[in-house]
This record gives structure tokens, C-alpha cells and sequence, in this order.
């Protein structure tokens, strides 16, 4: 009878989990009483390149945030992977591949530079990846100082390629949530919850806060710059502030996505799914004519009520139990 | 040469000596007492065991082999085990989870672990008797004598060759004291080396062989426990002799009624409760951990409010929203997790006592630091605080010291109604002593005290009159004669009482 209640109680606060499932399925239908017969496998395909660099950078953001962290420097890094790509990638196949590695092991590199500085000196994660952001940024601004170069057509058929039907994209998302199922069991999966919910916890328990923390910057950064990529072969050129936007909406991707540190849930299709259903909004908007002045100011207010909401499920939640409410 | 052998271990904290040169042995199949008042070092020496914390000078050797573990990971793959005061484990991780914190589980990132991890929890509790806890349930959702429960549990099922228990009863139910009584016996079988600290005099005579006391961060002694009486093991404790251990009891209750309740309810925690308090008198409240004693408080209190019943004070209706509204009126709460609830552990000692109160020694936002000093002084000597200085952070202090200050600062407001949430729990005998005088002394003054404790022999002896709570209800009012320790223990499991 306990047990029951137990389990009860433990789907009412999963109700949260939900939330990204059901704003999306409520996009879609809404999408396709306005636009009937739109929403077919094509369109998926075709959708799903923009969804894609925004789910890495997203998945990147939603792991930091469990650590109880902000990684602001995913804008950077896809900036600079993005002009460096477009303009020193060589034609040949091994070139490619091996500049392709190359600017995913950059990515790595930056994000452990931003565990070292967070873990070793103590920096606030705003502060840190503040100035990482704009060291990127300006790295990009040094190769490329306005929009252009030249990227290999071999590069961007290899991204854009379709086995069979399916886009490389749509594959890397599919991926990307069998992947997650995976992490979350992973000893790492387990141990970034524990930082993030009692760090003293997790240190006395054998867990190296130190390394868990440098690891989860480090998967950031190869995110940020796999997105970096995957934006340059949709593109086919490089910009140096290609990665701005993805500041915010990474953030948002994942705070949508369900993410929170107070319950220690996450999930790599959340955040996907946090990601898709920013793109749609987007892309919502330009459909009925709302000005590109207007999209970023909108993004911002839908962030912070989905901050709002995730907050308030979670304040409900609490209202059955009694607990000091301040 | 001794199993587990610490040499000249010597270990500051700024101008602190927390220990120094100290040697200590422990040999297997004995159970071993750490003894000492908070600050003495018994917690510091335990860090520096389950390498947590790095000494300045000294060795440790187990089994004749130097330890040289830099991370408590390194210590637990050396085998020791620590069970710590503070619960170190993660409430957002399901009990299965915690269990296997940091370790490998088999197969390394496979989606079955979570049920690999469950059915090996599930036989884990099954080989420690554990019962009523399901693997999948989030840590944050046990009470505080299961996650104490689960804690043991995980430092044991990694079968450590030294088990130290930090305390590790004072959270724990009566019958689960019991349930580690047993598992306790079983270690002294398996021949580990087990070190139990605790200031319960009683389970240290019923668990342990041997005692090494403490005492200002030197090893004052190692004693069998057959052939030491208690009043000299609080003499080498406290390195003087102390007269009695609890103060007299005077009756000082007057008439007039100072706190009521009327039908307080509460799904799940409080049902019904009407009780009656009267200025003058300490009113303890018994009963098993978790049985709505901390609804209780926290609904007086004014940190929650109550879905039906009302509180009256004075014989007038009370509205109490929030606890600032409470202590103006005369009510203050000492809070449960007193790190977390009652302290701001980064401010100095002298900001936070001086909290509940700026208001009223600042005029125009500027601080009178006369009153303030003399208030500070009163309040430090008041309670024999030990300050190394006044304006040191809060967590500089040992746990009993910073307790005390979560107490002075309390009184600074000059409550009538005092709440005390099981405030002596980890306490030493010194402290407590110094704190019961105070409460009776507050008593006399005309004060209101209602009390909690796990510790039946401190209602027992503190209180007036003892409440026993279970399942959310009041279930026993006792007093005079009828105040003893067998008839809480009744009452708290549903006997009736004579």
C-alpha cells in the first residue's frame, strides 16, 4: 500500500519529464491544422539539419547544467570551429577526415581548458566561459572577418548524405538518444548527478569531483564543436558569429529539455527535443512574418517561462510534502 | 605491532591545533570507542584516516604497511571504510545508485545497470536484513534513520578491513540501533578493525571492548571498558570533575498557559494535535524519529503552516506566516539541520548572532558597536562558547560550539517559547551539561521550553513532562511519577501506559 503511494507520488513528480513532450506534440498539431499535410517524412529530413546543431550544443549545455555549471563558450567554439573549417579544410578525402578530428579535438581541448580554470582556480562557470566565449569569438574574428571561405563540396555531401531515404542528421539524432540511454547508466552519467547534488557527498564517497567536472566541459566542447561542423556543411561557409545565437538557445534547449539540478533528472532526448521545439518556434515565427528583430526578444521570453514552469511544477510538487517553504 | 597504527599524527587548522602528535592502535576483532568532546579530534583523526583531509606530520599503518591515500576513493580501496555524521549521500540518486557510488558494477555503461544495481542492492539488504527500503526510491525521499541505515550499508557491503562508525547512531530508530548491534557482532566475527564514536555512554558500554579518549587534540588514554567507570571517563574527557551530569530539576511551571494548540492537522504528518504549554516549564517531546515531532516544531515555529487547527498564544489566536513573524512574538525555533537551517556558516561568528537583532542595535542603518560588543560578550560567556576570535566564520567552529551559537543567537532575541529540534544531538557531555543548565535556568525565568530529543534519558532527566508523539498524534502525556524511560519506550511503540 506504501509502495503504491510511493510510486504514485514518484509519476506525479515525473510530470515534469513530460512537459517537452507534450509543448512539441502541441507545436505539431498545431502546425498541422495550419499547414495540413506538411508534416511528413521530408520535412523531417529536411528539419533535421537544424536541428541537429542545435541538439549538440543542447546536450552539451544540459550536462553542464547538471554539474551545477554554465557553458557559455559553446558559442565561441562553434564560431571559431566554423571559420576554421571553411577556411583551411583541404579537398581530399584523408585531409577531411583528419581536419575534421583535428577540429573535434580542438573542441575537447576547449572545453578542458574551461574545467581546468573552473576546477583549479575556483572561477565562477559564468565568468570562466564568459571570457573563453569571447577568446574564441575573437579567434574567429581573426580568421575570418566577415562571412565567406571556401568549404569542400566532398565535406558537405558526406554531412549532408542520405542513406537511403534518412539524412546523416536525422541518423545523429537517433544516435544521440540510444547514446544517452547509455550515458545516463555510465559511472560518469551517475557521477555528474552526484556532483551537481551534493558535491562534499559525492567527494567523501570516492567520486573525483575534479575529473567529473573537467569531463563534463570536456563533452561540452567536442559537442559545441561536432555543431561547429555540422553548421559549416549546411552552410557551406564560415561566419564569425555563427555560434552567438547558440548561447541562449542552448540554454534553453536544455532548461526546456526538463534538465534540473533539484531533481537530478536529465536526458539527451529531452534536450533534443528541447532543441527541436526552439528551431519550430523559430521557425514559426519567420512562417507568419514576426521581424528577425523581434525573434531573439521572443526567444528570451520563451526561455524564461519555461524556466517559470519547470520552477513551479517543482514548487507544487513540494506544496504535498511539509517543507520549509521560504 | 597494532593492526591499524597511527604515529605521531599532528594536524593545524590555522592557529588551531587540531591534533596533536597523536598516537593511536586499534587491533582486529575489537571495537574500539573514540571518546572525547566536540573539537577534541576524534573527527579529524577520522578524516585523516579516510585520507579526506591531509596531515601536516605523522604516519598511518595498517597492517604494517604505510597508507599513502591522497583521495578517499584510494582509502576505500585500502580498505577502510567510514561511516560519516554528516550524510554524505546523493538525494537525487535512487538508493540502488548510491549504493554503488564510484564503483564498477560489471559491465561498465550498459543500460541494464540499473537493474543489475537494484537486484544487487536488493541481495545486499537481503545479507545486511535491511527491510522497508526499495532500491529504486530517491535517497531524498528516506527518512533521516533510513539514509543513516543506507549509509552503513554502503561503507559495509565494500567490505572494508577497517569500519568506522561516525556517530552512526545518532539518527537511528531504537529497533535499528538494535539491527547494528548485531551487524557490529558480526565484524568483531570477521575480525575488522572497528572504530565507534558516539556520546551515548550507554550504546559505547553495549558495542565496545576498548576506549581511547580525546581531549584537546591529544590522546589522553586508552582504557577496557570493564575496568573503567564512567565518572572517569568523563573526568579524562573533560580533564576536571564535573558535579552532576544533568541539573536539578525545580518545579518552576506557573499557571498561565503560553502555547496551545487546537486540532492541528496535517495529511501525513500531524493529526489532531492539541497540546498545552505553560510558561515555566520544559515540555519534552518523545516518540520514535519521524513521527511528526519536526511537523510540530516547524508548524509552531511558523516555517509551515498547518492545513487545519489553530495555535494559540497568550489564550489568543496566533497568525504566524513565517518565523521572523514567530520570533516577534516570542517564539524561535532551534532547527533540525542546525549547518543548514540555522547558521549562514560563511559569516563570523559575530554577524551571525547578531542576525535576528540588527534591526534593533542599528539607527539610521548604522551599527551601535557598543551595544553590539556588549551583547556579543554577554552572549559568548553566557554559553561558554569556545572563540578563538569572535569574528572567525562559523565553520571554524567544532560542531557542539557552533550549536551553542545557533542557541545564543536564539536568546538574543529574548524569547518566551523556545522549540529545540533534537538539539544535542552529537553534543558532548560537557555541552549538553552547560546547555541543560541554561534550559532550566530559562525555565525559572518564566520561559517556555518545548524540547525534542531522540535521547530518552535526557526528556527523562531535563524535562517536566514528557510528550510521546506517534504516527502524528500525541500519544501519551507524561509526568511526575509516571516520567520514566520505560514508559516512553511504551508509549512510542503503542503499549499502553500504566
Amino acid at each position: 500500500m506504501g509502495n503504491q503511494k510511493n510510486r504514485l507520488q514518484r509519476s506525479f513528480s515525473n510530470l515534469n519529464i513530460w512537459i517537452p513532450y507534450m509543448i512539441l506534440a502541441i507545436i505539431l498539431i498545431i502546425m498541422g491544422i495550419y499547414q495540413p499535410g506538411v508534416i511528413n517524412f521530408n520535412w523531417l529530413n529536411r528539419q533535421a539539419d537544424a536541428w541537429v546543431t542545435l541538439a549538440l550544443a543542447g546536450i552539451g549545455q544540459t550536462l553542464v547544467f547538471m554539474i551545477g555549471g554554465t557553458d557559455l563558450s559553446v558559442g565561441g567554439v562553434i564560431s571559431f570551429t566554423n571559420c576554421l573549417a571553411a577556411v583551411y579544410m583541404p579537398q581530399s578525402v584523408p585531409g577531411i577526415l583528419a581536419f575534421s578530428l583535428g577540429i573535434l579535438l580542438i573542441g575537447v581541448l576547449a572545453g578542458a581548458f574551461n574545467g581546468f580554470i573552473i576546477v583549479k582556480f575556483r572561477l565562477q562557470p559564468f565568468i570562466a566561459t564568459l571570457t573563453t566565449w569571447a577568446i574564441w569569438s575573437g579567434a574567429a574574428l581573426c580568421i575570418l572577418s566577415v562571412d565567406g571561405g571556401k568549404v569542400p563540396s566532398l565535406f558537405t555531401k558526406a554531412l549532408l548524405h542520405k542513406f537511403g531515404s534518412v539524412k546523416v542528421s536525422l541518423l545523429l539524432l537517433a544516435a544521440l538518444i540510444v547514446i544517452g540511454i547509455f550515458f545516463k547508466a555510465s559511472r560518469l552519467g551517475i557521477a555528474l548527478v552526484s556532483v551537481g547534488s551534493n558535491e562534499k557527498g559525492a567527494y567523501f564517497g570516492g567520486i573525483s569531483v575534479t575529473r567529473t567536472k573537467i569531463l563534463v566541459y570536456m563533452i561540452s566542447g567536442l559537442l559545441a564543436a561536432a555543431s561547429g561542423l555540422f553548421r559549416t556543411a549546411q552552410v557551406a561557409s564560415g561566419s564569425p558569429t555563427a555560434g552567438d545565437s547558440f548561447i541562449l538557445l542552448s540554454c534553453a534547449s536544455a532548461v526546456i529539455g526538463g534538465c534540473s539540478v533539484a531533481t537530478g533528472y536529465y536526458s539527451f532526448a529531452g534536450a533534443i527535443v528541447g532543441a527541436v521545439i526552439m528551431r519550430l518556434l523559430t521557425g514559426l515565427m519567420v512562417a507568419t512574418g514576426v521581424s528577425s528583430y523581434m525573434t531573439s526578444l521572443l526567444q528570451g521570453v520563451i526561455l524564461i517561462l519555461a524556466v517559470c514552469l519547470s520552477s513551479f511544477t517543482a514548487l507544487f510538487h513540494n506544496r504535498k510534502k511539509m517543507e520549509v517553504d521560504v | 605491532m597494532a593492526d591499524l597504527e597511527v604515529k605521531g599524527l599532528s594536524k593545524a587548522f590555522g592557529g588551531v591545533q587540531a591534533l596533536q602528535n597523536v598516537d593511536f592502535q586499534a587491533a582486529k576483532g575489537e571495537v574500539h570507542a573514540l571518546l572525547g568532546e566536540n573539537g577534541a579530534g576524534k573527527s579529524t583523526l577520522i578524516k585523516c584516516l579516510g585520507a579526506c583531509q591531509s596531515y601536516d606530520s605523522g604516519e598511518i599503518c595498517l597492517n604494517g604497511k604505510r597508507l599513502t591515500a591522497v583521495h578517499p576513493r584510494q582509502a576505500m580501496e585500502a580498505g577502510i571504510g567510514i561511516i560519516f555524521q554528516e550524510l554524505s549521500l546523493i538525494p537525487n540518486l535512487s538508493v540502488a545508485d548510491n549504493l554503488f557510488l564510484g564503483m564498477k558494477l560489471g559491465n561498465k555503461t550498459s543500460v541494464t545497470r540499473k537493474r543489475i544495481a537494484c537486484r544487487r542492492a536488493e541481495k545486499i539488504f537481503e545479507e545486511f536484513k535491511v527491510e522497508g527500503i526499495d532500491p529504486e526510491q530517491k535517497v531524498e525521499s528516506l527518512s533521516l534513520s533510513e539514509k543513516q541505515t543506507l549509509e552503513i550499508v554502503k561503507v559495509l557491503s565494500r567490505d572494508p578491513e577497517v569500519v568506522v562508525f561516525d556517530e552512526a547512531t545518532s539518527a537511528l530508530t531504537a529497533n535499528r540501533v538494535e539491527w547494528l548491534f548485531g551487524l557490529v557482532e558480526q565484524l568483531c566475527r570477521q575480525k575488522k578493525i572497528i572504530i565507534f564514536i558516539s556520546h551515548r555512554m550507554g550504546e559505547i558500554r553495549r558495542f565496545c571492548s576498548v576506549v581511547t579518549v580525546f581531549r584537546n587534540g591529544q590522546n589522553v588514554g586508552t582504557r577496557l571498558l570493564t575496568e573503567v567507570e564512567n565518572d572517569e571517563l568523563v573526568q579524562m574527557m573533560l580533564g576536571r570533575k564535573i558535579a552532576g551530569y544533568y541539573p536539578e530539576k525545580t518545579d518552576t511551571c506557573r499557571e498561565d498557559a503560553a502555547l496551545e494548540t487546537k486540532d492541528l492537522f496535517f495529511e501525513h504528518y500531524l493529526d489532531n494535535v492539541s497540546i498545552r504549554l505553560k510558561y515555566g516549564e520544559v515540555v519534552g517531546i518523545g516518540g520514535l524519529a519521524g513521527q511528526g515531532q519536526n511537523a510540530l516544531l516547524l508548524a509552531l515555529s511558523g516555517a509551515v503552516k498547518a492545513q487545519r487547527g489553530e495555535i494559540l498564544l497568550d489564550g489568543k489566536q496566533a497568525v504566524l506566516k513565517n518565523p521572523k513573524q514567530a520570533m516577534a512574538k516570542g517564539i524561535s525555533l532551534v532547527p533540525e539541520e542546525r549547518a543548514t537551517e540555522g547558521l549562514v556558516l560563511e559569516l563570523s561568528i559575530a554577524d551571525n548572532l547578531l542576525l535576528p537583532v540588527v534591526s534593533d542595535i542599528a539607527r539610521f542603518g548604522l551599527i551601535n558597536r557598543k551595544k553590539e560588543k556588549e551583547l556579543l560578550d554577554h552572549a559568548v560567556e553566557s554559553l561558554q562558547i569556545k572563540v578563538g576570535n569572535i569574528d572567525n566564520p562559523v565553520n571554524s567552529l567544532s560542531g557542539g560550539n557552533q550549536q551553542k551559537v545557533v542557541l545564543a543567537k536564539l536568546m538574543m532575541t529574548h524569547p518566551k517559547v523556545l522549540l529545540l529540534y533534537d538539539f544535542t544531538r552529537g553534543v558532548d557531555v560537557g555541552t549538553k551539561n552547560t546547555m541543560f543548565t541554561l534550559l532550566r535556568k530559562l525555565a525559572a525565568d518564566g520561559n517556555c521550553i518545548l524540547f525534542y530529543s531522540t535521547d530518552m534519558e535526557e526528556l527523562v532527566n531535563v524535562c517536566d513532562r514528557v510528550l510521546v508523539m506517534d504516527q502524528g498524534a500525541v500519544k501519551a502525556d507524561l509526568s511526575g511519577e509516571r516520567l520514566t524511560e520505560e514508559n516512553i519506550l511504551k508509549a512510542s511503540i503503542g503499549d499502553g501506559v500504566a
